[in-house]
This record gives C-alpha cells, structure tokens and sequence, in this order.
C-alpha cells in the first residue's frame, strides 16, 4: 500500500468517525447538564456537572420498568428465534428438498413485509388469543422480523463453514492476539467461541484445544470436530473419522497444517 | 443461498417445519386478516359489507398516496445512491489487523446499537438551532436551517440521520468480504501490475459481491419501510413532504380508521416490496453466475 494513499484514507476514515460520534457526543454532553442549563446557555461542554439524570433514571420505577420490560420480551425472543432458526439454518445450507428455494424466499419476504401492514391484524389477533398487553405477545410480534433474519444470517454462516475452510486462517489474520499467544490455535479457538454461541447445543471442548496447541494437526482435528459435527454433539462414528481424515488433507493443501493425521480420531 | 450441490433429503423439511409454524401464527394469520378487510366495507362489528376490489380501485387513484409513494422511491434511491459508495470507501480505508482495526469497529457500529426512536431523538435535538450542535452551527455558518419548517432541510435531515445510522453496516458487510479475500489475489495483482483500481474492480469488489447484495437489500427494504424516525423527528411535515408509504398507511388505518383502504393499500404496499427485492434478488444472481462463467472462459 502506498503512503500518500493510506494517509487518504486515514483522514477519510477520521472524519467519518467524527460523524459518527458527535451526535452520541452531544447526547453525553446534554446528559451531564441540568435542565436550565441545556435550554438556558449553549456550550460544548457542560458548565455545572451534575449525575441527577443518571440517578432519576435509575431510581425512578417509571424510567428503569423499561428496562426490565425490554430485557423480559428479548429474552424469550431470542430463545424463540434461535431454538427455531437454528434447525432451518441447518437444513436449508446442508440440504436441498423439494421447493428449498422457494421457502426461503418466503421466509425473507416477511422481513420485507412493512410493520405498518400489521398494526390492525396483531392488535385484533392478540386480543383474540388474549396475549393482549403481555411480554409475550411483544416477543412473538417481533418473532415475524427476527427470525427470518436469523435464519438468513445462520444459513450464511453454516454454508460458509461448509465450503471455505480458509475461515480459520481469516479468524487468524483477524485477531493477531489471540493467534500469537496460542499458536495457530488461537483462531480454532475463536471460532470455537463463536459456534459454541451459535450452536448452543454443541459441546465444544475448548481445553483439548488449549492443551494441545502447537501441534497442527491437532489444529485440523479440533477444527473439524468443533465444525462439522456441531450439529450433532460429540458422537463421531467411522464415517467422520474418514471425512476427517479428508478435511486434514484439504486443509494441509491449502497450508493450514501439517497433513492428515488420525490422531485426533484416536483421541475421542 | 449457496448454489453448490447438497445432498437430497426431504426429511430436512421437518427441521424446519418449527420456523413455518412460528410464521405461520405470527404472518400468514395477520396477513389473511388484511385481505379480509380489503374486500370488505367494515360500516361496525357486525354490519360488514363484501365490495370486492373497490378499495383497490380508490386506492390506486388516490393522488396523496402517489405522492407519498414518489417521495419514497426518491427517498430510497437516495439513500441507496449514498450509503453504497460511502460504506464501500469506509470498508476500504479501515484498518486490516490489529488493535486499531478492532477500536474502529466497535467505534464505526457504534451507530448500529441505537434504537430507532432514540436515533429519532438524538437527531431531533441535534438539528435544532438553540440547543442543537448541528443546528447551531449551520445557523452559524449563515444557513437559516429549519427542519420543521423547510421541506428540503427536513427531507434532507431524514437522509442524513439515516445515513448516520446505516452506513456502517454496509460498511460492516464489506470489510467482512474483503478480509474473506486472501492475500495471494493481491500477491497476483501486483506481479500482473495491475493498478489500485484494477485491483478494487477485478479482485475486491467481486469478491465483496455477496455481502454487497445483502447490503443493497436490506438498506432497501428498511429504507422503504422507514417510520420511526422521521415520525420522532417531523411528525411527517412540514406539510408532507417526509410522509413516506409507512406513515401514510398509518395515519389512514389508525388516524382516520379507515379498514378497508388501509387493508387494500398494505396489500399493494406489500407486493411493491415483493416485487422490487424479486428483481433486485434475481439480478444480482445472475450478474454473479454470469462473472463466474466469463471467468472460468
């Protein structure tokens, strides 16, 4: 990269960011301000420094009862949507079946619907149901735009595993810390960290890989026992082990590792 | 999805039959909900007269909902036209590795944490000429800035709030792609001579492709369903110049509880999406499948 081109990007860089942050700025700046001195003086940084907003908003029932509220309804959204888009995910980037396609689509239309259109239909359904005025019902109204999209964004993520394993040696470059203190490890290891949030029922040993770092081919294994079997938990029977055996290869041609080894096959 | 070969299997409809019942309760029954109004003159609870397509026919004649549909096509296009470039060139010039790399994208999706209403809020308070920066500085500058009363000052702090508030994830896609690039394309670049916009046109913008076509869908769908914030920020006005389809579709269905229009204009509203993102879908796939052939030629 050239050095006049860096410098380019670097003060394209900086003043986005300086975009991005003085609005929040401003808000940080307000919130420290008492009301007479927000609507009284304009000035850059505020002049009597006062914590009164924070304790109100903490203390006061009316304001932190949303937080509470907020925090109830995205629990029981996220357990809904994952415990549901996880097996489609699943399904639709290892599987095809008749009409595949077309199911996903519609699946992503309903994340294109218009929240407006639904306004009158939720509100007369819910009262049928008598969800109505309920954490629930909030979860599920929003289950209509979260689960198509996590469905989209795990189906992504699955195929990607699939088929490019040069992942690893992306999650390597991308955090160079973690990669240098543990060795080629370091990546698996994240990438462990990532599908054992991903795919919560996967067991993921992540002290069999700390243990065995250094060794590359152990790498390999780990590897493909954290990936290619999320779905199905710690069982590995003859035919993984052979497909193991052939990921070791491909990831050896590609410079990941050392070359196939059936070590790991021996360890489980 | 993915277009390499999978394995048959008709049993993998069971893993997701959970999804289709989950949207089926929360979709397909609300969506029935909305044709039945659009037939039907809803005079009470229990008088309800079946009129067919007439609220169709009124809808497609009415000249507010034209306008409104214009100003969202404008609104969309102007957001896609500003946001594509500016997330790609930010996506370019961030940092590769590193703690910096890191420190800007937590900093850059920064923007992406905030709610919509609050995003609303902060913008509402930030463009106001007394206790605004925003607003302040631009009065400063000799600009008689004025989102409540000037149209085109209040369309434009629409874009720009959204603008703040998006660019950052097609700007999150496309650093995504491009550390997906390995370095040996770029080792072949150089030995070739290729030039930085060669490079940018022949190696990282196709391989940024995918993600870019998420982006460009996404930012399209959600621009074109935009509500909250320009309802926090103008309430519509002035005038109408920020009423886009959404708002329109509410002040008629909750404002002024008219059933059946609403019904039927949310079925069309609805299938314009459909239709765009169909178009937008299949393009983009075929201009992918299309570089893949002339490349392997």
């Amino acid at each position: 990269m050239h050095k006049k081109g860096f410098q380019k990007r670097s003060i394209f860089l900086a003043l986005y960011i300086v975009f991005a942050l003085l609005p929040i700025y401003w808000m940080v700046n307000m919130s420290f301000k008492t009301n007479s001195e927000i609507l009284a003086s304009f000035s850059l940084f505020p002049q009597q420094f006062t914590w009164n907003n924070y304790r109100t908003i903490l203390t006061d029932p009316s304001w932190y009862s949303g937080y509470i509220n907020s925090l109830i309804y995205v629990a029981i959204n996220t357990v809904i949507s994952l415990a549901v888009a996880l097996p489609a995910a699943y399904a639709f980037s290892r599987y095809s079946f008749l009409g595949d396609k077309h199911v996903f689509f519609w699946l992503l239309t309903n994340r294109m619907t218009p929240p407006a259109v639904f306004l009158l239909p939720f509100f007369q359904l819910y009262t049928t149901v008598g969800l109505m005025d309920t954490h629930l019902a909030v979860a599920l109204a929003h289950l209509l735009f979260n689960v198509p999209l996590a469905v989209w964004i795990l189906e992504g993520f699955m195929s990607g595993i699939h088929r490019r394993l040069q992942f690893s040696a992306f999650f390597r470059d991308d955090f160079p810390a973690a990669g240098k203190s543990r060795g080629g490890c370091g990546g698996v290891f994240l990438l462990h960290v990532q599908l054992g949030r991903v795919a919560a029922g996967a067991h993921i040993d992540q002290r069999e890989c700390q243990a065995d770092c250094g060794h590359h081919d152990t790498d390999c294994f780990s590897f493909w026992n954290g990936l290619g079997h999320t779905g199905r938990g710690r069982r590995v029977n003859h035919r993984a082990g052979c497909h193991r055996h052939l990921v070791c290869t491909q990831l050896h041609r590609q410079g990941l590792c050392d070359g196939p080894s059936m070590k790991g096959a021996a360890n489980v | 999805m993915s277009t390499t070969t999978k394995p048959v299997n008709q049993k993998a409809w069971f893993l997701i039959l959970p999804v289709l019942i989950c949207v089926a309760f929360s979709a397909i029954l609300p969506l029935m909900t909305v044709v039945n109004y659009s037939v039907q003159d809803i005079i009470s609870p229990e008088r309800k007269v079946f009129v067919g397509t007439e609220w169709f026919a009124a809808v497609m004649r009415d000249e507010e909902l034209h306008g409104a549909l214009l100003r969202q096509l404008t609104f969309s296009m102007a957001v896609l036209a500003v946001e594509l470039p500016l997330g790609i060139l930010l996506a370019l010039s961030m940092p590769a590795s590193g703690w910096k790399a890191s420190a800007t994208l937590v900093i850059v999706a920064l923007s992406l944490l905030i709610p919509w209403n609050v995003v609303g809020t902060i913008w509402q308070i930030f463009g106001r000429t007394d206790i605004g920066l925003m607003g302040a500085a631009l009065q400063g500058l000799g600009i008689d800035y004025s989102y409540t009363s000037n149209a085109t000052h209040a369309w434009a702090t629409v874009l720009l709030m959204d603008v703040w508030h998006w660019t950052p994830l097609v700007a999150l896609l496309g650093y995504a792609g491009l550390r997906s690039i390995p370095d040996a394309y770029y080792q072949a670049a150089s030995i070739d001579g290729a030039s930085k916009f060669a490079v940018f046109r022949y190696v990282q913008l196709p391989k940024m492709r995918g993600v870019l076509m998420i982006a460009v869908l996404l930012r399209f769908m959600d621009s074109f369903m935009i509500y909250t914030e320009p309802f926090v920020l103008t309430g519509g006005g002035p005038g109408n110049s920020t009423t886009f389809l959404s708002q329109f579709l509410t002040q008629k269905a909750v404002g002024q509880f008219d059933l059946g229009p609403a019904a039927a204009f949310s079925l069309i509203y609805f299938l314009i999406i459909l239709l765009m993102c169909f178009i937008l879908y299949n393009w983009m796939q075929r201009v992918g499948t299309q570089q893949k052939e002339s490349n392997h030629a």
